[in-house]
């Protein structure tokens, strides 16, 4: 039988190295001889978090707290966990408990920061990340989130400042490269954004965040996805209800101005252009998605970025607004200056409307699904095909099926402020 | 007797209690007669006599240890670190294996084993994971069998035409190092250098242990298998003489394949890369490769690996590992071959290869034998069922292929981005190639 020490001598290069299926083959032997070992059952939750088994992971590193419960270590690992579970909540409690029983470790308050910043409580994350830099001034995830958290307050050159002395620190860092380009897109600097995921993908291909950044530092090359993006940073700074009660309100007012004004045929004009500016604003955030991802086809690292589901999903749904685009101009010709044909009208609206639920899809198409919000976008795209086809057959049969596409369509719309 | 001698002894000690020499062979008696106790004392007796005297201090550690008081005994051990007969040194080395200072146990042994190069004790060997061979170059004659052993030499009998397809891979091989070892001459007119080793990559399951095993056939060369847990070894505690004699048998045995599976174990660590222990077992490495010391003619050095994005950049220079080769999944010819030779022994009916190899693409060769596991348990079970043995038949292989899914698909969706991100020196192209990715 091999030593205890051995194997776990083995373990920790393994884990090391990131070999962590090797390493779990050594921790089970270890755990075999010595099931109390609570180092080997830490080592061995790290393993399944980095497979992103955060469950398996986590129960692990509560077995060895249940063993050693004055090791601040797996407090914060356990913290970890339930922070990427985004149960930020637990997340902090566990970090302030790891913090009371040793209160100079800077990665504590670093990713205690970092709780901050999701939960948008940028002062104390500033401050938590200070805190940190006090014990460790070179500490990299305390200097990313005090990078992050100054951005966010809008001190730009303070956080320039930091991410300055993060990269010097160490400039072979991804995940400061990532947080860099983060904040350059909350800037709305799109190059400077996509030269730093580039730089992050280069030192760790596979890292995700970077990944994500890129897609979307590319993409900010059309200006209405810029905008809209720096509209959801803005929306997302600002707090967590208002990225439902904002369209709401806005909602609401359009509703009001139109009724207000309404009966004013002098101001007709002016409610025509809200309204104008309104739609144009809502179809826009429906349609941005996929165009967006539409030309990143086209583009030599953008059609490398996306996943096969986004590339199905901007295709299907870019061709079904062109499609509408063109029924409808064809109908506008056909028809005459007074009367508009509805026969073609009606179906290129609900083609040009399908692009919604088609871009919310997942491909490739499955009837199994799990995720609700997938099964609906593809209930949405069966009544709209069928009320296109029911439209030239039986045109009184079809209003049925138009009404309840109607229907569905406002209801799908509603709740997608709430299904991100 | 000796009974009768201690108590005399004690005697006249009573008389000369100053006299030294006379305690000290007193100890020596009693701690021969295994009274430990009794013996700790009259040491401890001597050296408040006589202080710092060497024969008493071993003594006494030695009662320490018979006495399990394992940590007294280092403390004793330490002040006397350099003078150490040798026995006592094997009494230490245990101590500090009772003690769990298990490095420093391995440098003592180390010492110890320069000294006798003969040395065998099955409990320090069980902890330090010394075979009774490891330890000095000039043993390896003498005990090469058992040495080989550890390392598992042997003289493959495969050829390179039992390796299905893989046909670039095979001229790659034999224009670097087969070739050179048949035409030294050709070559020299030539002026083209020879040396330098080749490293394979690829996802798990594609046979590039097989194909490096093939070359040591091919050549009839001895073979020696380096595994991911000899590499990891090296990490914990006596690195460089494991890696030194590894080559070393290498060289005794030439002409001979040395084979590193799972390469980038040797010192792969992106985030401590700075480390010192570390960099040291690279540096060994590469010192070895080189043969700076001692000539490499006649060994070959192959290397496989997963992860080529771990492997060291200092790895891939001129005269070290400076061909590195993409070991691609099987193509359709090839997957009908291993198809074909996976079922040779096995009842089956006619078989459409083509039309099963078409089906699993993607598959590796450990991912063709799975299937093959599949199909054989469902022909099993109906075998039992009916009474008869029941042919393999397409069919079955179709369906298990629908089961088994191929296991190279997670490897490339990691490997492309390796690919697309971090391809400066165009590393990756056949990466890109195979994925018919256009950059």
């Amino acid at each position: 039988m091999i030593h205890v020490d051995i194997l776990l001598e083995r373990a920790k290069v393994l884990v090391e190295q990131d070999r962590h299926k090797d390493a779990i083959q050594q921790l089970q032997q270890v755990l075999q001889q010595d099931p109390q070992n609570d180092f080997a059952l830490s080592l061995m939750g790290r393993c399944y978090y980095n497979q992103k088994k955060f469950d398996e992971g986590m129960e692990f590193i509560k077995e060895a707290i249940t063993i050693r419960a004055n090791e601040d270590y797996y407090f914060y690992l356990l913290a970890f966990g339930h922070y990427y579970k985004d149960q930020n909540l637990v997340a902090q409690r566990m970090l302030d408990k790891a913090i009371e029983m040793n209160p100079y470790a800077a990665d504590y308050f670093g990713l205690s920061a970092l709780i901050c910043i999701e939960e948008v409580e940028l002062k104390t994350a500033l401050k938590k990340a200070n805190e940190g830099l006090e014990i460790d001034p070179e500490n990299i995830t305390c200097l990313n989130a005090r990078a992050t958290a100054l951005n966010k307050l809008k001190q730009t050159d303070a956080a320039i400042e930091t991410m300055r002395a993060a990269l010097e620190q160490n400039p072979e860092n991804e995940f400061t490269h990532s947080t860099v380009g983060w904040n350059y897109l909350e800037k709305g600097k799109h190059k400077d954004a996509a030269h730093h995921f580039r730089e992050a993908l280069r030192i760790h291909p596979n890292l995700e965040n970077a990944q994500s950044g890129l897609k979307q530092a590319l993409k900010s090359r059309i200006p209405p996805y810029r905008w809209l993006l720096q509209y959801s940073f803005w929306i997302s700074n600002k707090g967590k209800n208002l990225q439902w009660i904002l369209p709401i309100a806005l909602f609401v007012l359009v509703r009001i101005i139109i009724v207000l004004v309404g009966k004013d045929s002098q101001l007709s004009m002016a409610v025509l252009v809200v309204m104008g500016v309104y739609l144009l604003f809502v179809v826009t955030s429906w349609v941005i998605h996929p165009i967006a991802n539409f030309t990143l086809l086209f583009h030599k690292d953008g059609k490398y970025a996306l996943t096969n589901s986004e590339r199905w999903s901007a295709i299907t749904s870019v061709s079904a607004l062109i499609l509408g685009l063109m029924i409808l101009a064809v109908s506008f010709i056909v028809s005459s200056p007074t009367t508009i044909s509805s026969t073609m009208l009606i179906p290129g609206l609900i083609c040009f409307s399908l692009a919604l639920p088609l871009s919310n899809m997942q491909f490739p198409l499955t009837f199994k699904t799990k995720k609700g919000s997938t099964f609906v976008s593809l209930l949405l795209v069966i009544l709209g095909l069928l009320s296109i086809i029911m439209t030239f057959i039986d045109k009184d049969g079809a209003s049925f099926f138009l009404i309840m596409y109607f229907i569905f369509f406002i209801g799908y719309n509603w709740t997608g402020l709430f299904r991100r | 007797m000796q009974n009768e001698s201690i108590r005399s002894l004690q005697e006249a000690l009573q008389y000369s209690p100053e006299n030294v020499p006379l305690r000290l062979h007193l100890s020596e008696l009693m701690l021969q007669e295994k009274m430990y106790k009794e013996a700790a004392e009259q040491f401890s007796e001597t050296l408040q006599r006589s202080y710092g005297n060497t024969r008493a201090q071993l003594g006494l550690a030695a009662c320490y240890f018979h006495q399990k008081k394992y940590s007294a005994a280092v403390i004793v051990y330490e002040q006397l670190q350099n003078q150490l007969p040798v026995d006592s040194m094997i009494l230490y080395i245990r101590c500090l294996i009772h003690e769990n200072s298990l490095q420093q146990a391995a440098e003592l042994y180390q010492k110890l084993l320069v000294q006798i190069p003969d040395f065998k004790d099955e409990e320090i060997d069980q902890y330090l994971r010394l075979t009774s061979t490891a330890g000095l170059y000039t043993e390896i004659d003498e005990d090469d069998e058992m040495f080989a052993q550890k390392y598992f030499m042997e003289r493959p009998n495969l050829k390179f035409e039992d390796v299905g397809g893989m046909k670039r891979v095979k001229e790659e091989i034999s224009m670097k190092i087969i070739q050179p070892l048949k035409n030294p001459d050709l070559y020299k007119a030539y002026g083209k250098k020879i040396g330098g080793g080749i490293l394979l990559y690829g996802p798990p399951g594609c046979g590039k242990t097989f194909i490096a095993k093939a070359t040591a056939g091919e050549i009839a060369a001895k073979f020696i298998n380096i595994g991911l847990h000899d590499i990891l070894d090296m990490w914990v505690g006596n690195s460089e003489k494991n890696l030194h004699e590894i080559f070393e048998l290498a060289r005794k045995n030439a002409p001979c394949v040395l084979f590193f599976d799972e390469v980038d174990a040797i010192g792969a660590s992106r985030s401590d890369l700075r480390q010192s222990a570390m960099r040291h077992v690279i540096n060994q490495f590469l010192a070895e490769l080189d043969g700076v010391q001692t000539n490499n003619d006649g060994v070959l050095i192959l290397a496989a690996t997963n992860a080529p994005w771990s492997v060291d950049p200092a790895f891939r220079r001129p005269g070290r590992f400076d061909r590195v080769i993409f070991v691609e999944p099987p193509d359709a010819i090839a997957r009908e071959e291993i198809l074909r030779s996976l079922l040779k022994e096995k009842p089956a009916e006619p078989i459409d290869t083509k039309k099963v190899a078409e089906q699993i693409h993607d598959f590796s060769g450990a991912d063709i034998k799975a299937l093959i596991d599949i199909a054989v348990e469902e022909k099993l079970r109906e075998s039992m069922a009916i009474g008869t043995i029941q042919p393999i038949t397409t069919k079955d292989l179709l369906k298990a292929g629908r089961i088994q899914k191929p296991t190279t698909l997670e490897w490339f969706s990691s490997a492309r981005n390796y690919a697309l991100y971090a391809n400066e020196s165009g590393l990756y192209d056949e990466i890109l190639r195979y994925l018919k990715i256009k950059k």
